[in-house]
């Protein structure tokens, strides 16, 4: 390494990074939360919990596959997204708010998609594709939801505002609240 | 029956191990010895390997790769059976080797392009990545391939050493008549593990790359498009509205697996495990083994709050195993502003206190 670079290095605090990524993502965060219909009290304690005044916007939609390495020219059309495998999404392992009914099927997704646009008002669920159902290239099927997303009554027997997420700290902190 | 087989995006083929160059970002495994412990398969062996996978898989397109694979006088007979398949052919190259006589040959066979990489626009910063004496050859090659109407597309492996120099190495590029660029942020795999403390990008180093970058996509309509994953707690997409992104597309319909020169298939160019061989095994049965089909299952630790983990997987996986371990590790592009101990190492052999040897190396030498 040249003395030039030690002396970069020297000099270069990667504080400002660190700080700009862990702030981004529990942007990325709020701004999911802000997109899931919950009671304004359980809105309340989540916002609270993490430190949020407001929901932000959305920051970026999810991330799409790409050919690494090589150029990809332009599509015509967007890239497709679809996970070759299924993946049940678990109660554990939800962001939604468990629906008093049956969630109603959506049709607006080529079949297992993976990841939500979450650039707010009403979006499909996140990845809950029947495990029984495999998205394949030759013969796409539109996916059977399981647990939605979008914005959901709460279900009565859990009480209203009964939040599960897939977000463990937030988890934590709310037990350690309660 | 044939439209029963699975069908997928891409299969790189990586014709051979040996290179004539030497990058310090290579990310292939076999680059420490030059390849020579790994060499090739022979021409017969390896025209029935690519004739059994695109039998067997259909594939968009191949990506001819290596090593250096006009380092191969067999890679027209290559071209010849992918042809017969029907699907699209793309060649990564450093340009090298190319010849007016080689450049004559390829036209004919229109591969989508020829991609080839600058990492300075000056010989002195091309060669500090690359080795000695391969900046006017490099140039040579492009010029020769554009002679002869063979699409050129250019790409630049972003590292510490050259982020800032980002917008003069496509001012080069434009020079030479090359517009369609591929960025490709640095990402330590393979040979590139153990330089990681030397080439890793920071963000920081990244915005300033990409800022050069928007301005010529702007305003030289220049196609530019990172070809590695940039997570977007660490990067804002949108605040670069010409160049286009993309993230990991293991286990997606986009997936480009790799074929390697022992006859190898893995998940990616970057991933040193093996699926399976496709000599002895369906390429078929490969392509759905368990390795592709639960890529995405899981996530790195550090993502398990954040709404994209599922489409960004926390970036590279390659990258992320190659130096920081198995397990479910973070891209090192990200870690290294958010894990701890792997900051502390990276800081410790910049400057020159410890050198960091990446768990590959240590995975190696257990063996």
């Amino acid at each position: 390494m040249s003395e030039d670079e030690t002396k970069r290095d020297d000099e270069h605090d990667d504080s400002e990074d660190r700080a700009v990524i862990i702030e981004r993502r529990r942007l990325l965060v709020a701004s999911a939360l802000a997109s899931v219909a919950m009671s304004a009290q359980a809105c309340d304690q989540v916002k609270r919990v993490i430190g949020i005044a407001d929901p932000q916007p959305c920051l970026s939609p999810p991330v799409r596959p790409n050919v690494c390495l090589a150029y990809m020219p332009p599509q015509p059309e967007p890239v497709p997204q679809v996970c070759l495998s299924p993946r049940m999404v678990e109660p554990q392992s939800c962001l939604s708010v468990a629906p008093t009914n049956p969630p109603t099927p959506f049709a607006d997704s080529d079949g297992g998609v993976v990841g939500t646009d979450l650039t707010g008002g009403a979006q499909p669920c996140l990845s809950a594709v029947d495990p029984r159902r495999r998205s394949r290239t030759t013969t796409r099927e539109v996916p059977t939801p399981m647990v939605c997303l979008s914005a959901r009554a709460p279900q009565p027997d859990r009480g209203s505002g009964d939040i599960v997420n897939p977000f463990k700290s937030v988890d934590d902190k709310l037990d350690d609240e309660s | 029956m044939a439209s029963a087989r699975p069908k997928r995006y891409a299969l790189a083929i990586e014709l051979t191990s040996y290179c004539n160059q030497k990058c310090g970002y290579c990310y292939n495994d076999f680059r420490d010895d030059g390849g020579k412990s790994v060499g090739a398969l022979p021409t017969e062996q390896l025209l029935a390997l690519v004739d059994k996978a695109l039998t067997e898989v259909e594939f968009d397109h191949v990506t001819l790769t290596g090593g250096e694979p006009f380092a191969r006088q067999d890679i027209f007979d290559v071209m010849d059976v992918v042809k017969k398949h029907g699907a699209g052919v793309q060649i990564i190259s450093n340009g090298g080797l190319i010849t007016e006589a080689i450049a004559k040959r390829l036209a004919p066979y229109k591969p989508s392009f020829v991609q080839v990489t600058l990492d300075g626009a000056t010989k002195e910063q091309h060669e500090a990545h690359v080795g000695e004496g391969h900046y006017d050859k490099t140039l040579r090659g492009i010029s020769l391939l554009k002679m002869h109407g063979v699409t050129v597309c250019g790409c630049i492996v972003i590292s510490r050493k050259n982020a800032k120099d980002v917008g003069e190495i496509l001012d080069q590029f434009r020079r030479l008549g090359v517009k369609s660029v591929a960025l490709s942020r640095l990402s330590p795999s393979g040979y590139a593990a153990a330089q990681v403390a030397e080439l890793l990008p920071s963000r920081s180093d990244m915005i300033v790359a990409l800022e050069q970058a928007e301005a010529r996509g702007r305003d030289h309509k220049m196609d530019l498009q990172v070809t590695m994953p940039m997570p977007p707690c660490v990067i804002e997409h949108k605040d670069f509205p010409n160049v286009r992104f993309g993230g990991c597309p293991i286990g997606t319909e986009m997936q480009e697996f790799a074929l390697g020169p022992k006859g190898e298939l893995r998940n990616c160019t970057l991933h040193a495990d093996v699926i399976g061989y496709g000599e002895g095994e369906s390429f078929a049965a490969l392509v759905e083994a368990p390795m592709v089909m639960q890529y995405r299952d899981t996530t790195p630790e550090f993502c398990a709050p954040c709404p994209h983990k599922h489409s960004c997987l926390g970036g590279c996986g390659a990258s992320g195993v190659a130096v920081l371990g198995k397990g479910n590790p973070l891209d090192p592009f990200v870690a290294q502003h958010v894990d701890d101990a792997f900051r502390a190492q990276l800081k410790a052999a910049r400057k020159g206190e410890a050198p960091i040897i990446p768990a590959n190396r240590l995975r190696r030498a257990s063996v």
